[in-house]
């Protein structure tokens, strides 16, 4: 099992930046105005997990700083890593960001299909009818 | 009254006599002849109508006129009657008038048939003929001065409002009975212009003419200006009565809308406060949502996790590169181990290390790890209480979501009820009103700073009439002539002193009376004094001596008046009973309780005859208030399919 460093920047696809920027300038979504790119990269990567979206990213753009990440989270990833490769991918950090980053790709895709066909109010209701029932699972 | 206007053949009223209960009540429905009972006064001691002047050949009553037949002649005559009691009379006026029917059967007055008549005590207390009835008529009721006790109380109302200064000083003239030292020093002026003589022409009286004649110019002006204020302000007057009128027509209506304008405001603001905190609440709440999403959609792969990391320090498996490389120099390249000891195959030593190989923790990332185990499980328990959260701030949002459903549903009815009233309609009549008042208040400044200039102009005139006349005195040659001329002008100097002294005792009398009435009458804590100033302006000044006239309500207004007229009749020392017509018509229920106690108190034992419309001033609540007070009530009744009222007498009240 090799060792590897983390990126200082974490990568998303090309193609999905400005649909970031303008969840970030609150465009798209009002209520996500003001969020940062990390904070929304978390987000599509608990999507793309939930909704067991991996993908490949084709055109990488490092566009959001590691250091932006907050603690809890970076732990959040590793989980994710931990879970899917076992305990030894640990000191591959290029690779436990690497599965966050395809899995962000996957779900930013999910978030972008439901903002685009939600009416108002369905995005937030959905989310926490989700979140209710995974509350609810033992 | 005898077949006067609206009364046929002999109707009496006897006004109450008794101290203790000294008002008298006459009321009746609109046109039934309330009013004209004051006319049938005035005429009597003035002969003319003043409240209500109608033609002299209509005073005959209607249906006496139509049982005439041709030349039959008939009398119109009103009688007063004045004494202590019924016994002790002390004067009785009567005056009388003839009409006839002529032989085309029209009724005409018969020229010349106009008679007044006084009888008077003489020294042994008998009533004799009076040679000159006028003469106790003035002594009684001096026409003058009629107004300070026969009143309409409606005008009283404004009394102050329009013109304030002239009526001011005209009253305090009309009770110094100043016209005639007018007169006085008028005639004596006129007398001097025979003595002068012709005399020669003077640079310096020519200059003194000509300042005189500049001054009285620019007097005119002033008059001219002022008479173009007071027909806008009477024009102003006018249209806020009829402003005031539709908003007391509405005013039941205007209390509710201005309690219902107050409750749709607190509404909103709670409205807006609710909302307000909808929305942060909302804010939160996706807030909340967000953050524990990551947690919550990641919980299964953080269970996983903690999963393998708990089998991996559980099963004591070896994990990771760097143990496993670390073991492997140790116990197959190096075959001893750092100390010395020897690691040879089936060593002891080599057994250890080798069960050490096998339990060694995870050496560099143990601490990571480890603090990662720790960091998934605070997560979990920490997301755990998301739904309890949830539900906490689902209950806060279902009450605030209510709440503004209430509030909301309650603001529409409320709307609903202000459309009703007609708030715009109102709302207009409101912005009319103020500006009606703005420009009574311009026009009243206008006046007022005219009549300053006016008075000033007056004293620049009299000092150079004074240097004037000096000179001419200088000028006469003839010494008689001079010595007549001297005469006349002290004459003038010593009457125009008196009239200035007298005018100002007076005045400063009149102030401390109406103050100390008006204060009797009303508590109003605003008030410091009434003053009337060396403009002859009446005033009510708080204790910053600012004036706060303008915001007295109907009532209070309409008591300052009361109270400055009843001061006028205790100063002019004339002690007549007061009629007053029509005196809440125009004023709040509760002013009218106010304006009672204040009346009752300051005219206490003085014969007060209230004439009052039925139904709508004499109220329940008004009757109550006079009913202890009240000697005599009379009601005047238009009596069914006929052109004349009755007097009614209710013995029992």
């Amino acid at each position: 099992m090799k060792s590897t460093e983390a990126p200082r920047e974490l990568a998303i696809d090309k193609s999905k930046h400005k649909f970031y920027e303008d969840l970030k300038d609150g465009k798209i979504f009002p209520e996500l105005k003001g969020y940062e790119m990390a904070y929304l990269f978390i987000i599509a990567m608990a999507y793309g997990v939930y909704f067991n979206k991996r993908i490949k990213i084709k055109n990488m753009k490092r566009s959001i700083s590691k250091s932006y990440i907050d603690k809890q989270f970076e732990w959040l990833i590793k989980a994710l890593a931990i879970s899917k490769n076992g305990v030894d991918i640990i000191p591959d950090k290029a690779e436990i960001y690497k599965i966050a980053e395809e899995y962000a790709n996957g779900g930013i895709e999910i978030i972008e299909r439901i903002l685009k066909d939600s009416k108002p109010g369905e995005f937030e209701s959905t989310m926490e009818k989700e979140l209710t029932k995974i509350q609810k699972e033992k | 009254m005898g077949n006067y206007r609206p009364f046929y053949g002999k109707e009496t009223i006897l006004f109450s006599l008794n101290p203790k209960k000294p008002f008298t009540i006459i009321y009746a429905g609109t046109g039934s002849g309330k009013t004209t009972i004051l006319d049938a006064i005035a005429w009597c001691l003035y002969g003319k109508e003043i409240h209500k002047p109608q033609p002299l050949d209509t005073m005959l009553n209607d249906d006496k006129r139509d049982e005439l037949k041709k030349n039959d002649m008939v009398n119109v005559s009103v009688e007063i009657i004045m004494g202590e009691s019924e016994t002790k009379i002390d004067y009785i006026f009567t005056r009388s008038i003839s009409f006839y029917k002529n032989k085309e059967g029209r009724v005409e007055v018969i020229p010349n048939t106009e008679k007044f008549s006084a009888k008077v005590k003489d020294a042994r207390n008998n009533l004799i003929d009076a040679a000159e009835a006028d003469v106790p008529a003035r002594r009684v009721f001096p026409e003058d001065i009629q107004h300070l006790f026969m009143f309409d109380g409606e005008k009283l109302q404004h009394f102050f409002e329009i013109d304030n200064m002239r009526k001011t000083r005209q009253a305090i003239l009309d009770i110094t009975n100043m016209n005639l030292i007018e007169s006085a020093i008028k005639h004596l002026k006129d007398i001097s212009k025979d003595y002068k003589g012709d005399e020669e022409e003077n640079p310096q009286l020519e200059k003194l003419n000509a300042f005189i004649d500049s001054v009285e110019k620019q007097i005119e002006r002033n008059i001219i200006e002022i008479k173009e204020n007071e027909d806008n302000l009477k024009n102003a007057t006018i249209k806020l009565n009829s402003v005031m009128e539709s908003l007391n027509k509405a005013a039941g209506a205007d209390k509710d809308l201005r309690k219902l304008i107050n409750e749709e405001q607190k509404i909103r603001g709670l409205l807006e406060e609710n909302n307000n905190a909808l929305e942060t609440l909302e804010k939160r709440r996706f807030d909340h949502l967000l953050s524990s999403l990551p947690y919550l959609f990641c919980k299964k792969q953080l269970l996983e996790a903690r999963e393998i990391i708990d089998k991996t320090y559980e099963s004591g498996e070896p994990p990771i590169t760097i143990r496993t490389e670390f073991f492997n120099l140790l116990l197959n390249k190096r075959k001893k181990c750092i100390c010395g000891t020897d690691l040879k195959p089936g060593s002891a030593a080599r057994k250890n290390v080798e069960t050490y190989k096998n339990k060694t923790p995870l050496s560099d990332y143990e601490e990571e790890i480890r603090h990662g185990q720790a960091e998934m499980l605070s997560l979990l328990r920490e997301n755990s209480k998301f739904l309890e959260e949830r539900k906490s701030s689902n209950e806060e949002e279902n009450k605030l979501k209510q709440s503004i459903k209430d509030w909301n549903n309650q603001l529409g009815l409320i709307t609903k009820d202000i459309k009703g009233l007609k708030k715009e309609e109102i709302e207009s009549l409101y912005s009319q009103k103020d500006f009606q008042i703005g420009e009574i208040e311009r026009c009243s400044q206008r006046i007022g700073d005219l009549r300053g200039e006016i008075t000033r102009y007056d004293k620049d005139k009299r000092r150079w009439e004074e240097e004037k006349r000096a000179l001419e005195k200088q000028l006469i040659k003839n010494t008689e002539m001079k010595e007549k001329f001297g005469i006349c002008d002290s004459g003038i100097e010593f009457l125009e002193t008196i009239r200035e002294e007298l005018i100002t005792e007076v005045k400063n009398e009149i102030e401390k009376r109406t103050d100390d009435v008006f204060k009797q009458s009303l508590i109003e804590p605003r008030v410091e004094r009434i003053c009337i100033t060396d403009d002859f302006e009446c005033q009510v000044l708080d204790k910053y001596n600012k004036s706060i006239y303008a915001s007295l309500s109907s009532g209070q207004k309409q008591i300052l008046s009361t109270s400055f007229m009843i001061a006028l009749r205790k100063e002019s020392g004339f002690d007549s009973p007061i009629l007053i017509d029509y005196p809440f018509g125009r004023i709040d229920v509760d002013v009218t309780a106010e304006l009672i106690n204040g009346l009752k108190k300051v005219l206490e034992g003085v014969q007060v005859n209230f004439f009052l419309i039925e139904g709508k001033e004499l109220t329940d609540l008004v009757w109550q208030q006079m009913k202890s007070y009240t000697g005599v009530l009379y009601q005047i009744k238009k009596i069914k399919d006929k052109r004349r009222s009755e007097v009614i007498k209710h013995e029992k009240y």
